[in-house]
């Protein structure tokens, strides 16, 4: 270990500004790109679901499906609201 | 080896390959970077000249080795794209394109940042920074087409072209350091002869570097099966794998 306390880390000898400013922007962008697509498949997932549902009641109009599909819909719009 | 190629083409079985390999991959890549970032953060010696304003160069070389090996991935998917009509081509450069874009950002913002202490200034036009703002845009041109067309074949055409031009940037990138005299130091690692880094430097920069290309592989793959469900919305395997039937 360089340092020799979290007060000297911090500081980085009066440069610890740009490196943290550096590191933390890197974190945000990174964290990001893993995010986004696990997002997506989820939203994507209940729209499938949600098409699935719709599917089956129109083939069968009295079928019990109705309150499910109720359901999935307004859990895959209750989602899309936050797609960006 | 062919037949496994022949597999890569299959929408179903590379969703559930990919599902895997993300599986193990993706904590090993965060491992490998929270190794890098604490010894070059923290373990390493700071640089005799720039001091403690140095360990950017962590964050800043990977994001930009990988941003340029990137390219050509999104390059050759292009090509296989054009040549052959794969569309699994396709859909690696469009899961390619957005990573690309955010690791040239990466390297650009750390740049000026690591420029401000080090030169004494946040921006400068020399050659490699300038090219490596192509390189931003190209990617970005990319992700734009995309979605500019209605036709997806047709948006895939426009992009591989796009994306193969834009391969004639790359080698300018490389050799701009040596061909132009700027603010921009030369490449401090080299695969031939000794490379002008110390070795308790150089270690966690490879190890940053690998994990930056395990960061990449991940993205693409996970951007490639959310694209992979989409498209396939209607097929019977995607149903399954939603809980359908």
């Amino acid at each position: 270990m360089y340092f020799d306390s979290i007060a000297a880390v911090i500081d980085m000898n009066g440069h610890g500004l740009y490196v943290w400013l550096a590191y933390a922007i890197t974190v945000t962008l990174l964290f990001w790109l893993l995010w986004a697509p696990l997002r997506q498949l989820r939203v994507r997932r209940l729209w499938v679901i949600a098409e699935g549902h719709r599917r089956a009641v129109s083939d069968e109009p009295q079928s019990e499906s109705a309150h499910q599909r109720d359901e999935a819909d307004k859990t895959f719009s209750d989602s899309s609201e936050t797609q960006g | 080896m062919w037949s496994f190629i022949h597999k890569l083409g299959s929408p179903p079985w590379f969703f559930r390959f990919g599902g895997s390999l993300v599986r193990w991959l993706l904590p090993l890549t965060l491992i490998l970077l929270l190794v890098g970032a604490f010894w070059g953060l923290l373990v390493a010696p700071p640089d005799f000249r720039q001091g403690n304003s140095y360990r950017i160069i962590y964050i800043h070389v990977p994001a930009a080795v990988v941003a340029l090996a990137g390219y050509y991935v999104m390059a050759l998917a292009g090509a296989i794209s054009l040549i052959w009509r794969i569309k699994m081509a396709d859909i690696a450069m469009k899961a390619a394109a957005p990573v690309g874009a955010v690791l040239t950002g990466i390297a650009l913002v750390t740049g000026a940042i690591w420029g401000k202490p080090t030169w004494g200034t946040w921006w400068v036009w020399d050659a490699r920074i300038t090219s490596m703002l192509i390189l931003f845009f190209l990617y970005l041109g990319v992700v734009a087409l995309f979605e500019a067309y209605e036709n997806k074949a047709a948006a895939a055409k426009a992009c591989a072209v796009l994306s193969l031009v834009g391969t004639v940037n790359i080698p300018i990138i490389y050799k701009s350091v040596d061909w132009w005299y700027s603010l921009h130091q030369p490449a401090s690692i080299k695969f031939t002869g000794e490379s002008a880094i110390d070795a308790s430097m150089l270690y966690p920069l490879l190890l940053m570097i690998v994990a930056f290309y395990g960061l990449f592989a991940v993205t693409v793959v996970m951007n490639m099966r959310a694209e992979l469900i989409w498209h396939h919305r209607q097929s019977a395997w995607v149903r399954q794998w939603a809980g359908l039937d």
